[in-house]
């Protein structure tokens, strides 16, 4: 079957034993769904995190991106890093990312999580978060300010639009409109009366 | 009680502290130091704490020197009266090679994790401490990082490496011509 779909890459194919596995938008709604509401874990550890609490303040208010921190990492997508990881405190981040749930995601913010920053020769300061978890944004700055997270959040939700089964589809699909969903009516009507 | 008198009567009763000359000109409004003799200092403690003339009530803070090239560590304790309100600094110097001193965390509660701080960090044992255990750093750190011979050794946080991984050698020293180890 042969479809608009196909064409907008709506329908995808997956061959398997026996026949062939149809996956139709659920995907595009699932991924909808999950990059609309990224929900990090109340967790600060230095300076960067006044800014992250500023972002989600009503000035900057990343609320109406659907972030909003979570007080458990069993319920939170999103690590935000914010400041300086000292080796005692590495241990304890270890644990609340892997008490996520996946698909989980780490936003590394500021100099210190990036690589150490100012406190790169220390005897206490870990060189980067990324020598403990993996990282998938990293935003420089000391501190980034409330925009450079919230561009963090917009990259990271255009991930999340690639993230699943990345290499099997395409990278970043058009999402249907209202003139691609009348053609999709009026092939499936062509289909009925044919 | 004038400033001035504290290190006077100090040394009269206690003929072995001696008066540290500090640089008037160049701090402002400084208080009084004295040097004690390590095996003194929990006496002179105890006496300036509880006698009426002094009453050092409240212990500010306490810290340490390392003094490489002397072989010694220098013990800095800065103490207080707010009932006649003077400030006291007490120096006391303590050999690198075995460096150990009588605690005063039974005269000043307060004492306690100044002194943790300072075996932390300079590896200074205090003798008599209640509970003398590493405070910052966590239990089975190599060394004490104030020390001015201090070397560190890169551990995972470091490198993202374990340790007898390439580019860390048995000890889990970096491996030489590789600033970072990794």
């Amino acid at each position: 079957m042969k479809s608009a779909l196909d064409s907008l890459q709506l329908l995808r194919r997956h061959k398997v034993v026996g026949g062939e596995l149809v996956l139709t938008s659920v995907d595009f709604f699932v991924d909808w769904a999950r990059k609309s509401s990224i929900w990090p874990l109340t967790f600060g550890l230095a300076c960067c995190a006044i800014e992250m609490m500023a972002a989600y303040a009503s000035r900057y208010d990343f609320d109406r991106l659907g972030v909003f921190p979570r007080p458990t990492p069993r319920q939170a997508d999103l690590l935000i890093i914010s400041g300086t990881v000292v080796k005692k405190m590495a241990p304890a981040i270890e644990t609340l990312y892997n008490q996520m749930p996946e698909p989980r995601f780490v936003i590394s913010m500021g100099a210190c999580s990036n690589c150490g920053g100012p406190y790169y020769d220390s005897y206490s300061v870990c060189k980067g978060i990324d020598k403990v978890i993996p990282v998938d944004i990293y935003i420089p700055g000391c501190p980034p300010r409330p925009e450079a997270l919230q561009t963090a959040v917009f990259a990271l939700q255009k991930k999340i639009d690639r993230y699943w089964d990345a290499g099997k589809r395409v990278a970043n699909p058009s999402k249907p409109t209202n003139e691609v969903l009348k053609e999709i009516n009026v092939a499936a009507l062509k289909a009925r009366d044919a | 009680m004038y400033t001035i008198d504290v290190i006077e009567k100090l040394i009269q009763r206690f003929p072995e502290v001696s008066k540290i000359p500090v640089p008037e000109k160049f701090v402002r409004d400084p208080e009084p130091q004295a040097n004690v003799p390590p095996q003194k200092l929990l006496e002179v403690c105890r006496f300036l704490k509880s006698d009426a003339a002094f009453s050092f009530d409240f212990p500010t803070h306490m810290t340490a020197v390392d003094h490489l090239k002397d072989g010694l560590f220098e013990l800095v304790y800065a103490l207080y009266s707010t009932q006649h309100r003077v400030g006291l600094i007490l120096k006391s110097h303590v050999s690198r090679t075995s460096p150990e001193i009588d605690s005063v965390s039974s005269v000043w509660k307060g004492m306690d994790w100044q002194e943790r701080e300072v075996f932390d960090l300079f590896g200074i044992r205090f003798n008599g401490h209640p509970n003398l255990k590493r405070i910052m750093l966590w239990e089975g750190y190599p060394g004490h990082p104030l020390r001015k011979d201090y070397v560190h050794v890169t551990d995972k946080y470091d490198s993202g490496l374990e340790i007898g991984t390439p580019g860390l050698d048995e000890q889990g020293l970096p491996v030489k011509g590789d600033g970072h180890g990794a």
